[in-house]
């Protein structure tokens, strides 16, 4: 692999983009309601392993994480007295996804710093590799 | 963007001759030059017998490798363009790695051509 640094930050990338889609399913669907015989919406987390056992970042081999699956949040969520709602049973309960927006938005924060993380990664990288380039050109 | 002529090209370079190894680096006192080639002693045409690259093989490989990085660049960006692309981060990098490879094929390029025009311009 010429640039395996590339590679390792790239999983990285795609972690943490998979984790911003789950938050965004997570926010989008903070709202949903649905009646109490049925489960309530749940929250999306992203599952992720490191790639590999260590070495692969000393021998260049692909190293970095992968999303190896996604965990569900609790069934159940919030049950709401909401007897305006068209969904509410006899005693007027709704339910509600167990979903607290702060906490998804600092998800998010994470998410996005994580990102950011390995975009500078590659940007030091290809500076690095880009230096090493110019040896002996002066 | 393909470079079959220049792959072409490095798969006709003439084999350069690889260093004798001796085992044995510098001078040994007053007797002479070590590990000077023994009479009759050929150098070997290429390294290839022994298991290493001759420089047209090693430039072989990295062209090769070249062609495949900016061949993914361009599946990327066909992807990118079509609406396919999930990971606009995988095109960029792609991209990346592609310009980094091309620039390092150039110097490579480039120390090569110094390297014949100081032994052209050797005064014997």
């Amino acid at each position: 692999m010429l640039f395996p640094t590339f590679q390792t930050a790239s999983s990285g990338l795609g972690v943490f983009r998979t984790w911003m889609d789950a938050v965004s399913d997570n926010m989008a669907n903070l709202d949903t309601v649905r009646p109490t015989s049925q489960a309530a919406f749940q929250a999306r987390f992203v599952v992720a392993q490191a790639i590999g056992g260590g070495q692969e970042a000393m021998t260049g081999g692909p190293a970095g994480a992968a999303v190896t699956g996604i965990s569900f949040g609790d069934a159940a969520g919030r049950l709401v007295h909401d007897p305006t709602n068209p969904l509410a049973d006899a005693q007027g309960m709704v339910r509600y996804p167990d979903v607290d927006m702060g906490d998804q938005m600092t998800q998010l924060m994470i998410a996005q710093r994580g990102y950011e993380a390995n975009l500078s990664v590659i940007d030091r990288a290809k500076d690095a590799y880009q230096q090493a380039l110019s040896i002996g050109r002066g | 963007m393909a470079l079959p002529a220049i792959a072409g090209a490095a798969a006709q370079l003439p084999t350069l001759p690889t260093l004798p190894s001796t085992g044995q680096i510098g001078w040994t006192g007053g007797t002479g030059p070590a590990g000077a080639i023994p009479p009759g002693d050929t150098v070997p045409a290429a390294g290839a017998a022994n298991g290493t690259q001759s420089f047209g093989q090693t430039l072989t490989k990295a062209l090769d490798s070249l062609q495949g990085a900016q061949a993914n660049a361009d599946r990327l960006a066909v992807s990118a363009a079509t609406g396919d692309l999930t990971n606009v981060h995988d095109y960029m990098i792609a991209a990346t790695e592609a310009s980094l490879a091309t620039e390092l094929t150039v110097a490579v390029r480039n120390k090569a051509v110094e390297s014949f025009n100081q032994i052209m311009n050797m005064g014997v």
